[in-house]
């Protein structure tokens, strides 16, 4: 079976789904960025797979940019966790909460 | 000549301003001195403007574009016509003088500072009244006259009277302020327009009816704030304020604005003869009538009050019979000797400690030669006799109302220029002559300020002289103004007329001086006169303000008293808190959403995705079916 | 072999980068001070960072000149995309800044005016803002945004309180969920059109009738959620109030106006051609999400204790009102978006820099937060002058004429009057008049209760001669709006117009 664009294309949708299901059900904030990782690279795949198929280079540049993005936003995301572990030594959703309202 | 234009205008909000600066600070004599000084320069600028205007210019800027959305566009601007120069020379003059005097008059006040701010801010609302372009500039400037003479009738708040004073004079006003806005409404309405040049254009080109209720609602507005009768009994309440108060806002200026209002709108009037003869009918009737009640009144502000009621109904004569240049000149004559009076008036209530009854005063003459000189000239001018400023323009109104063969308001005005003479000179004698009552109560009079009798002055030649600018004013308003040349075609007729008048005011000149010049006593209730029954029908003002109690005031607060038991209460109290507490609680209950789990944040905005989604593709199968 | 590529750098107009370039390098500067030379006092680091925006103000007014006499400019293989809404949100942006920056002279000290890092931050966070704006590729705005944005959960984790960190990590999250909304929406409409700039995309879907109009609509409602998150539409607005209670005062002020014109620019040029094209399916749902958005955040901010997040919901209810503009989607309703948010930055920054001025550094015994409305109680007593200011700024804000904020709501409502959207307008002014309750529930508590005793040292805490001076500023931004607004309109109309919004 030759695989077209719409394989690539249902692999993406699915793991997005898989990451927005991550974002929701997971309580640990490690996990959490764990699953905005797929939501990202979900959407990479798909980018490659269209910019292959329609012979046009933006879209992988688009899914460099992502990947660049990606990266800080790592960056960012593990030092605010590790600054909030050392301050409560928690690193769980629930514990979050001193605003509401 | 803008920047004169822009001097002339916002010299006095400056001056306002610097005043209000030192408003919570002690006493200062320099902020009175700025504020005269900025006066001044308004003067100076108007003048020049006048110069200008004289050689056949006008002067007309647009500020700014003060609102524009859709169709509705109003633009700032202000004009320097024929008109308006007059008018601002009226007021810079009056107010310059009145700034200058009230240096010394509320030398001891502790109000000073906040005295001038409120004051200049009044000249800065009079000048944008009478300089703009249009009905709504003249509409701001209208309520913020209103404004200010609130705070300076209730200048000292301390005092119940005053207080209340000024509210009814803010609250009468109001009620015709609405009917002044009905008619801007109409005007805007119908021409799509409120600059004056559009309006006037335009006007003939509506139906008579509509241009009838427009000039009636106008003419509602100009009867709150010249205080036209019914809407009178203000203006003598509101002589709680100050005196200088009096002069420029309750004599000169303020007043005068409703006349002002018919004068320039002279081509919707014209249009409106009927309404012209109501008009005039009312100023003759309101002439009469406040002359009448200034008779038997013993205070004497009140008198001075009565005597302008009675001086803006001879106006309201010239303006509704189409002499609207008479009117205009009756104004500026006015504005000169009646801000003297007041003044002097203001001299001899610092004299006599605040005492307002003339029979309490007598034989002031001697300790107050200067005072005295004046308030006689100007009484002089107000009684019209030649050659003084009031010959020329009373007189005139006089001639208006003979050649339009309107011989009931002739005969009307001819016998209230008598009784004007008579209780004008009634107050001169109590005051001046006779024996001095003042020291029965143990009062030691003085003279004012050497520089608040120097201020005072120019009043005073503007009151003796002004008759001789007749002709150049003719000259100057005709541009604008319907001119009409009022002459009794008969010589002898006019001499008969004309002397016959002089005579006749000349004998009640006399009459009063007669009466009173020797009183002694201080009249206590007792005297026939004063148990008969005209004497009290026009000492309680033919209880006029004891109706207003009785019909409006009394069940008005019997109703609100209902109203605000039952109705507001118990209906629209518990709607609105109902509405509220409605409100309140769904903000209580679903604050929730917002309980400060990050887990359920980004639930919500999943949430929020699928459902986005699921209306996207719902829309696309609707869509598509419908297409397809 | 490949062929090498040759281009011509006239070609490129460089040019077209110098604003952002200008911030960029102030960032740098400011590291390569620190590093040099470390340890100096935070009032150097501000007035490089000013000096950076005002020549970066300069470069923009530059090419307001240029772009009226030739146009929108193109530049850097078309990547750059320089026209009159590029150029005016900038304006906003920069003058904003340069508002912002001069709040770090407090006379406390908070931790992160320690680190030039700070700055820096702040410098790359603007150009980040102006690479979003500038552009109309797909790629551009998401770089732009991610910059921005990272830079901005980092100032906040730099206020260095338990509160500011929670803070950032939401933020974070549901950023970085919000990117990867972003990137799938991008991905969709790069499937159907093979582009990644909008006008082309625009272009290619009308050439082929929305024949994808699914997969058009399906993208439009992954970036509704993108940028409904940045501009706080309802349900994607639970992390503002949270992170405006966690940052401080100042940068939640800041938050409260520049970012939000960003992504307003961004969902002009990504909504509106839509909009145009009658897509009815976003016209309804922009509707629905400009009056729940509105309506709801009024409600909220009803039932607030905190002053500071009845400000946050206010600024909620703020950006709903103004995302009316975009729904409408005439030159007039977007002139009035670009005039509300001008009018706006003056007196939400106000608002926002006297509550600034009231922060003392720890809590307060027996408060959880720093702003509860009792702090303000009696405020007319002990404090006329600041009491004046804020109630000044609260009738700005709730609508009350002549004050500045007047004149952009009534703009805004006759716009939508005049392209039939009556009921919309019902909705809009009924709003306003909600919202008056609240702000003049600070009044009351201002000018009508007695002062706490004891609590008056708390008041000016923070105050130093510049914050002052920034509230003067707001002040007579928002006093004398009254003579600018026809000016300003003008300017404004010329800008929109001529970019063909």
């Amino acid at each position: 079976m030759a695989i077209t664009l719409t394989h690539y294309l249902v692999l993406a949708s699915v793991l997005f789904v898989i990451g927005l299901i991550g974002v929701m059900r997971r309580k640990n904030l490690l996990m959490l960025f764990f699953a905005t990782e797929i939501l990202l690279n979900a959407t990479n795949i798909a980018f490659a797979a269209i910019s292959h198929y329609i012979g046009d280079l933006s879209g992988q540049m688009f899914a460099f940019f992502i990947i660049a993005i990606a990266a800080s936003e790592v960056a960012i995301g593990l030092g605010l966790l590790i600054v909030w572990y050392k301050r409560t030594g928690k690193i769980d959703l629930d514990q979050m909460n001193s605003m509401r309202g | 000549m803008e920047l004169y234009l822009y001097i002339a205008l916002f010299a006095p909000l400056v001056g306002s301003l610097y005043s209000a600066l030192f408003s919570g600070s002690p006493k200062s004599q320099q902020v009175g001195i700025v504020a005269s000084g900025l006066l001044f320069t308004s003067f100076l600028s108007s003048a020049i403007l006048l110069t200008y205007v004289m050689s056949g210019h006008t002067v007309h800027v647009e500020m700014m574009t003060w609102m524009a959305t859709g169709d509705l566009y109003i633009p700032f601007g202000f004009v320097v016509d024929q008109v308006s120069v007059v008018m601002m020379m009226v007021v810079t003059i009056v107010s310059t003088v009145v700034h200058v005097y009230s240096i010394g008059y509320m030398d001891h006040d502790k109000g000073f500072n906040r005295f001038f701010a409120w004051l200049s801010a009044f000249v800065f609302s009079m000048m944008v009244l009478v300089m703009s372009d249009n009905f709504a500039g003249l509409f701001i400037g209208w309520e913020g006259v209103g404004l200010c003479s609130w705070g300076l009738i209730g200048f000292w708040y301390h005092k119940e009277s005053a207080t209340w004073a000024a509210n009814e004079a803010f609250i009468m006003n109001r009620i015709a302020d609405l009917g002044m806005l009905i008619g801007i409404f109409l005007i805007y309405w119908n021409v799509g327009s409120l600059q004056y040049d559009v309006v006037f254009a335009e006007i003939g080109n509506l139906q008579p009816v509509i241009i009838t209720w427009i000039g009636i609602f106008l003419f509602i507005g100009a009867m709150g704030k010249s205080a036209q009768f019914p809407l009178h009994t203000w203006l003598a309440d509101a002589m709680e304020g100050p005196t200088p108060v009096s002069a420029l806002i309750h004599a000169a200026t303020m007043v005068t604005a409703g006349v002002y209002l018919v004068v320039r709108s002279n081509a919707i009037y014209d249009l409106i003869p009927n309404v012209g003869i109501f008009i005039a009918s009312l100023g003759a009737f309101v002439a009469l009538f406040a002359a009448s009640m200034a008779l038997v009144n013993r205070d004497m502000k009140r008198i001075i009050a009565y005597s302008t009621l009675s001086q803006l109904g001879y106006m309201f004569v010239a303006a509704g019979l189409g002499a609207y240049w008479v009117a205009l000149f009756h104004l500026m004559a006015h504005a000169f000797f009646k801000a003297l009076l007041f003044l002097g008036a203001g001299n001899v209530m610092h004299a006599m400690h605040d005492e307002l009854d003339p029979f309490k005063m007598g034989g002031l003459r001697k300790v107050m030669k200067g005072t005295f000189v004046m308030m006689t000239l100007a009484s002089v001018a107000l009684a019209g006799i030649y050659p003084f400023a009031g010959f020329f323009s009373k007189d005139l109104i006089l001639e208006v109302g003979f050649v339009e063969h309107h011989y009931v308001i002739y005969t009307v005005l001819l016998l209230t220029a008598g009784l004007t003479a008579f209780y004008s000179f009634r107050l001169v004698a109590l005051i001046f002559h006779g024996e001095e009552r003042y020291k029965l109560f143990g009062i030691h009079p003085h003279e004012a300020y050497k520089f608040m009798l120097v201020a005072m002055s120019p009043l005073l030649v503007l009151a003796i002289i002004a008759g001789s600018f007749k002709m150049t004013y003719f000259q100057l308003v005709m541009n604008l103004l319907p001119a009409t040349q009022y002459h009794v075609h008969d010589q002898t007729t006019y001499w008969i007329m004309t002397i016959g008048t002089q005579l006749f005011v000349i004998a009640a000149i006399l009459f009063a001086y007669k009466k009173y010049a020797n009183w002694s006593n201080v009249p206590d209730g007792s005297s026939a006169m004063e148990r008969s029954f005209f004497y009290k029908l026009l000492w309680n003002q033919y209880y006029i303000p004891k109706m207003y109690e009785e019909i409006f005031a009394k069940p008005y607060a019997e109703l609100s008293r209902i109203a605000w038991k039952q109705i507001d209460l118990k209906i629209v109290d518990a709607t609105v808190d109902a509405i509220a507490n409605g409100i309140y609680k769904t903000g209580e209950n679903t604050r929730d959403i917002q309980n400060g789990n990050l887990s359920t944040m980004l639930r919500w905005m999943v949430v929020g995705l699928v459902v986005l989604s699921i209306l996207a593709v719902a829309f696309t199968v609707g869509y598509n079916a419908v297409g397809a | 072999m490949l062929e090498p590529i040759h281009v011509a750098l006239g070609s490129l107009n460089i040019a077209t980068l110098a604003p952002m370039l200008i911030a960029i390098v102030g960032a740098l500067s400011i590291l390569i001070i620190d590093l040099a030379k470390g340890g100096l006092h935070k009032s150097l680091y501000v007035m490089i960072a000013l000096l950076f925006l005002l020549l970066d103000l300069g470069a923009l007014v530059d090419f307001g000149g240029v772009f009226l006499k030739n146009g929108t400019i193109l530049g850097f293989f078309d990547v750059m995309l320089m026209d009159g809404i590029a150029i005016l949100s900038q304006i906003i942006i920069v003058v904003g800044s340069m508002l912002f920056i001069p709040l770090a002279l407090t006379s406390k000290r908070f931790h992160e005016y320690d680190y030039p890092e700070y700055f820096a931050l702040f410098m790359f966070m603007i150009a980040g803002f102006q690479f979003m704006v500038a552009t109309d590729n797909l790629i551009m705005i998401f770089i732009g945004l991610e910059t921005a944005s990272l830079a901005l959960y980092t100032l906040i984790a730099l206020h260095n309180r338990s509160k500011s960190f929670e803070a950032a990590v939401k933020y974070f999250t549901m950023g970085a969920l919000a990117a990867g909304f972003y990137a799938f929406g991008s991905m969709i409409l790069y499937a159907i059109s093979g582009s990644v700039e909008i006008n082309q995309i625009a272009t290619i879907m009308a050439e082929d009738h929305y024949r994808n109009i699914g997969y058009v609509l399906l993208s439009m409602a992954f970036m509704i959620a993108a940028f409904g998150f940045k501009l706080s539409m309802v349900p994607f607005h639970t992390w503002t109030p949270d992170v405006y209670e966690g940052s401080s005062a100042a940068l939640a002020g800041y938050m409260s106006i520049v970012p939000k014109i960003a992504a307003f620019v961004v969902a002009m040029r990504l909504f509106e051609f839509l909009v145009h094209s009658g897509v009815a399916w976003l016209q309804v749902i922009l509707y629905i999400g400009v009056v729940v958005t509105m309506t709801a955040s009024n409600i909220w901010a009803l039932v607030q204790s905190d002053v500071k997040r009845m400000l946050a919901y206010s600024s909620i209810s703020h950006a709903g009102f103004v995302m009316a503009a975009i729904l409408i989607g005439t030159t007039q309703s977007n002139t009035g978006l670009f005039l509300y948010w001008a009018l706006f930055s003056f007196t939400n920054l106000g608002a926002f820099t006297m509550l600034w001025v009231n922060r003392q550094k720890n809590l307060i015994a027996g408060q959880s937060s720093d702003h509860p409305y009792e702090k303000f109680s009696g405020m007319v007593k002990t404090m006329p002058m600041a009491a004046v200011m804020m109630g000044l700024f609260m009738l700005s804000l709730a609508g009350i004429p002549p004050f500045g904020l007047f004149w952009g709501k009534m703009y805004l409502i006759g716009s939508a009057v005049s392209s039939g959207y009556t009921v919309l307008a019902l909705i809009m002014a009924l709003n306003s008049a909600i919202a008056g309750y609240y702000y003049l529930k600070l009044i009351v508590f201002m000018f009508m209760k007695e002062p706490i005793v004891g609590y008056d040292q708390y008041y000016f805490m923070n105050a130093s001669l510049s914050l002052k001076t920034i509230i003067g500023i707001a002040a007579v931004g928002t006093i004398f709006a009254v003579f600018a607004v026809n000016p300003l309109l003008k300017v404004i109309t010329l800008f929109v117009y001529n970019s063909g919004y």
